[in-house]
């Protein structure tokens, strides 16, 4: 909901949202000023561990109006991706825009605007402004890191993947890392033939997306089609006649995940013995599975180092530390001086004040919006970012947009009664069927498709974004790209 | 074989058809969206349902199948 002209606005973070949202506000004649508590641009990219970077293809991985260059791998490295963002600042001229190394501590409602407290090197500073967008992310600052019994009398060191900027670190130690993720496997693929000793320590299983399906076809073209979104449940609000089609057709769905998931136990080779005879093939389907806050696309070679005993796997809890050992909980004692864990950040937006995030009704599975950037019952505020995707940066780019065409009275929102009923949908939704988790609210992941097709009719564009006499059966069978965005962003 | 196929292609041609105008009514007069590309879609999602119905209907069946004997077995496993 927008209240008022707005003349001036305050994005908080400098990550993919944040300058999508400073470029296209600036667009419209907004003055942006974007803070961050980093020094650096980039928010994820700013920094990493050892080795990070983007996980799925570039091309599903860029800003639609700015291809990342010829040059840049096929997975793009985060440093490289960093300074890729850099050059999309200078590109678009919201460099001017940027205030890092300033930290937000204080947001409150001033008429319908918003008043700030920031600080940064010279001290604490007011700012009064019309809009606020935070384009944090989904997940917070602080690491995921679990208590577990006795970790104050263990003589090793307990990391979480983000403290390990040098894989040097892990050199001639015993390391276990902790998480099924892809952080997780990153660290411990790479600890091998560094780390005296690697082992991998997780509760459960994911469904691994290979960057090539039997080796020969990329992922997105097994995933990421017209054709497979209709393999999904279906979306949000979906017509009487849909909801009819796939209960009558679910034998259809149902075959065609099951073929994949064997395609990807042969593949993967899952059915390989871990410790204790365990193995690797998760316990839900992957269609459900795959909703799940984990998406597992494991570097090459991971799981045949976990077959050739590289890597020793352990499908368990945790259950106690002893000065140098890792207790587990189905009773193996790992020996180890240096446990590592790679289970992600908390989610949540603590710098929120708590009436505010009782407006916007913050539940423990996150916080829900009208389209997944604004609350009616919090005017003059919007989330850019708080969406999980398999194309982050496109879907980030049309959330800017779409909030720069609402501010600008290019796109009518409904009433506040209509967006609420709509909130309480989406949250009905996907409190129904989608796994339970800290940001089930932002989980889109297969769905990106149909949110994409919220946001384009909204702005009066074509959700159809193929082109040419074969437009059709590309929109079924060839999947969607960055550049099919590339004249609405 | 060729009565399958039929029944098939059938079912598919239905379907298509259905499909065809679930598309003209959620776009044709709504405001950015070319009248031409919504017929064109239009046309061809009946053509491929048609062209595929046998298939489809193939995998349906199948899928019928194995999933009643899945479910069938997860009972059995469950059972006391």
């Amino acid at each position: 909901m927008i209240h008022g002209k707005i003349k001036n606005a305050v994005v908080i973070g400098a990550g993919i949202s944040g300058l999508a949202t400073a470029k296209n506000l600036t667009r419209k004649g907004i003055s942006c000023r974007v803070y961050d508590r980093n020094s650096k641009l980039g928010g994820v990219w700013a920094d990493g561990y050892h080795g990070f970077g983007v996980q799925i293809p570039k091309d599903l991985y860029e800003f639609p109006d700015f291809p990342l260059p010829d040059e840049v791998p096929h997975y793009t490295p985060g440093p490289e991706f960093q300074k890729y963002m850099e050059e999309y600042c200078d590109h678009f001229g919201i460099r001017d825009c940027l205030q890092l190394g300033t930290r937000v501590t204080a947001l409150r409602r001033s008429g319908d605007g918003w008043t700030l407290e920031v600080e940064d090197e010279s001290g604490s500073n007011i700012v009064q402004t019309d809009l606020v967008v935070i384009a944090t992310g989904l997940y917070s600052e602080t690491p995921q890191m679990p208590e577990i019994e006795g970790q104050d009398q263990f003589q090793g060191d307990i990391l979480h993947n983000s403290q390990v900027k040098d894989i040097e670190m892990l050199r001639g130690r015993r390391v276990a890392v902790v998480g099924y993720g892809k952080s997780a496997g990153d660290i411990a693929g790479a600890a091998i033939g560094v780390a005296d000793k690697v082992y991998l320590v997780f509760r459960s299983t994911h469904w691994p997306v290979p960057r090539k399906l039997l080796g020969l076809l990329p992922f997105k073209w097994g995933m990421l089609t017209r054709l497979v979104a209709a393999m999904i449940p279906p979306y949000v609000r979906s017509t009487p006649v849909t909801r009819a089609l796939h209960t009558v057709g679910y034998p259809l769905p149902w075959l065609f995940w099951r073929v994949v998931e064997m395609l990807l136990r042969i593949q993967q080779k899952l059915g390989t013995r871990i410790a204790n005879g365990d193995t690797l093939i998760p316990v839900h389907p992957i269609d459900y599975d795959a909703y799940s806050e984990v998406t597992m696309v494991p570097r090459p070679g991971f799981i045949e180092s976990i077959s050739a005993g590289e890597i020793s796997a352990h499908r368990s809890g945790l259950r106690r530390f002893t000065e140098n050992e890792l207790i587990l909980e189905d009773g193996d004692t790992l020996s180890v001086d240096c446990v590592v864990f790679g289970t992600g950040w908390k989610t949540g937006f603590g710098f929120l004040p708590k009436d505010l995030r009782i407006a916007l009704g913050e539940e423990p599975d996150g916080i829900y919006l009208y389209r997944h950037i604004l609350h009616p019952d919090a005017p003059n505020l919007a989330f850019v970012g708080r969406a999980s995707s398999f194309m982050s940066v496109t879907t980030f780019s049309l959330q800017a947009r779409w909030l720069s065409e609402v501010v600008a009275r290019n796109v009518t929102l409904p009433s506040k009664g209509d967006m609420l009923a709509a909130i309480a949908s989406l949250r009905h939704w996907k409190q129904s069927w989608m796994p339970d988790g800290a940001a089930r609210s932002a989980t889109l992941l297969l769905h990106m498709t149909h949110y994409h097709d919220e946001l384009l009719l909204d702005m009066g564009a074509d959700p159809l974004r193929k082109t040419g006499i074969l437009a059709p059966l590309k929109e079924l069978f060839v999947p969607y790209q960055a550049s099919d965005f590339r004249d609405v962003i | 074989m060729s009565t399958y196929l039929l029944i098939g292609t059938a079912i598919g041609a239905v379907l298509g058809f259905l499909h065809m105008l679930s598309i003209f009514r959620a776009r044709l007069g709504r405001p950015g969206l070319a009248p031409i590309k919504t017929v064109w879609q239009g046309i061809w999602t009946w053509f491929l349902w048609t062209l595929f119905g046998a298939y489809v209907l193939t995998f349906w069946i199948l899928g019928a199948v194995f999933l009643g004997a899945s479910k069938l077995l997860n009972r059995r496993q469950a059972a006391p």
